[in-house]
């Protein structure tokens, strides 16, 4: 059911942003920030790199391609041939890679508020505490996103948002673990050109 | 008035130096250097400082000196560092532990302010206390029955059920090998030249290996 609300968030998000851009201007930024994804309640980062595909002076179509990573700790249980237990302290981390479409409303010259969504795969990764890869995973993911951006003549912009994100639970080792729909509280600076 | 004695330091021209103690004078000024070097007739003559001004810099030093020494004292007390020990029985109390082995057996309680990079092997009936100042790099092997800190205090600290406490304790000197190397087959020894690994033979599935997220749970 969630999956299904998603999915009709998103394709209205398209629908209407196709239905009101020009397409033929070219601009970007990047952009890299950090937030609070509230379930399982840890810290991340990200990094984005945008186009915006048309711009008025009241309302903007972007695209950009946005990578989320955070990272977990985790015990690892693995049996010698002995047959005793051994336990390893590992890591699991985390990378969201989608494709967004926004829609920003120029509230003055300064501010406006950006709205989108968008969706990708998420890379999961197991390593032990040699580095080495155990196990990977990749599952879909999808997010909305909205919040106020801020434009500075010098090109800096400075964003603070909050996102919804929608990922399927993952599997490393034989094992599935159980992924809930999280929201995201963030902040990010980046660069217009 | 305080006394004031004056040395005089002579440099004759060929060579060495001539020290002579001059009567002392009255002098109000606390100290005064005069240098007066000329060839062949260099003299020095150095005003020596009045006694309680150099009494109050020596009780000012030796209280700092006792001062310093106490906080060593206080700050190397209670500490235990890169070593192996076996709590006694009874209370015991260490503010700071740091990459050390510490096997708490039954009847032992260790009260801990701080922990970092140690393994703690608490058997049934041992108590683990503490941590209220922090802990990191931090695994608590325990035996069911072992009492370990509050919830709130284990958040950073990973803990591990072990059958045996004493024989994981003992068991610490001995490397974990590689992951990697274990999925591939074959057998370890002590000896990693005795190792043979087959890289061609290299399967995930050979061996039961299970991963338990910190933040995620298994689905049933």
């Amino acid at each position: 059911m969630k999956k299904n609300c998603l999915f009709t968030a998103l394709a209205l998000i398209c629908s209407v942003a196709i239905s009101q851009a020009q397409f033929g201007y070219s601009g970007g930024a990047v952009a890299i920030g950090g937030g609070y994804l509230d379930k399982p309640g840890t810290a991340y980062g990200f990094g984005q790199i945008r186009g915006t595909i048309y711009e008025d002076d009241s309302v903007a179509h972007s695209v950009f391609l946005d990578i989320l990573g955070h990272r977990d700790e985790a015990i690892l249980e693995f049996v010698d041939p002995g047959g005793f237990s051994f336990f390893e302290s590992g890591d699991i981390s985390f990378a969201n890679i989608t494709a967004n479409y926004e829609v920003e409303a120029k509230l003055s010259s300064a501010l406006s508020f950006y709205a989108g969504g968008g969706a990708g795969i998420e890379l999961v990764r197991i390593d032990d505490r040699f580095d080495d890869e155990l196990d990977s995973d990749a599952n879909f993911v999808a997010q909305i996103f909205a919040g106020f951006r801020a434009h500075f003549p010098s090109g800096v912009l400075v964003q603070a948002g909050a996102r919804y994100i929608f990922r399927d639970d993952f599997q490393l080792l034989g094992d599935q673990f159980i992924t809930q729909d999280s929201v995201a509280f963030e902040a990010s600076m980046g660069f217009s050109f | 008035m305080a006394p004031v004695a004056m040395l005089a330091f002579t440099i004759p021209p060929e060579g060495g130096l001539i020290v002579m103690v001059v009567p002392s004078c009255e002098k109000k000024a606390s100290a005064a250097i005069l240098l007066a070097l000329e060839r062949g007739k260099g003299e020095l003559i150095l005003n020596k400082v009045s006694r309680p001004f150099v009494q109050y810099f020596v009780r000012r030093f030796v209280g700092a000196m006792i001062g310093f020494v106490l906080l060593l004292v206080s700050c190397s007390s209670f500490q235990l560092v890169d070593g192996d020990q076996v709590a006694a029985p009874g209370v015991q109390v260490s503010r700071t532990v740091l990459r050390s082995n510490v096997l708490v057996k039954k009847g032992s309680h260790l009260a801990v302010a701080y922990s970092s990079g140690n393994r703690f092997y608490v058997s049934k009936g041992g108590v683990l206390s503490g941590f209220h100042r922090g802990a990191r790099d931090t695994t608590i092997f325990s035996e069911t029955g072992a009492h370990l800190p509050e919830r709130k205090f284990l958040s950073r600290i990973k803990v591990v059920r072990v059958d045996n406490a004493e024989r994981a304790y003992q068991q610490r000197f001995r490397e974990l090998p590689p992951l990697k190397r274990l999925l591939g087959g074959g057998s370890w020894s002590d000896q990693d030249d005795d190792y043979e690994y087959d890289d061609h033979g290299y399967g995930r599935g050979i061996r039961a290996v299970s991963v338990s997220p910190d933040s995620y749970r298994k689905k049933d």
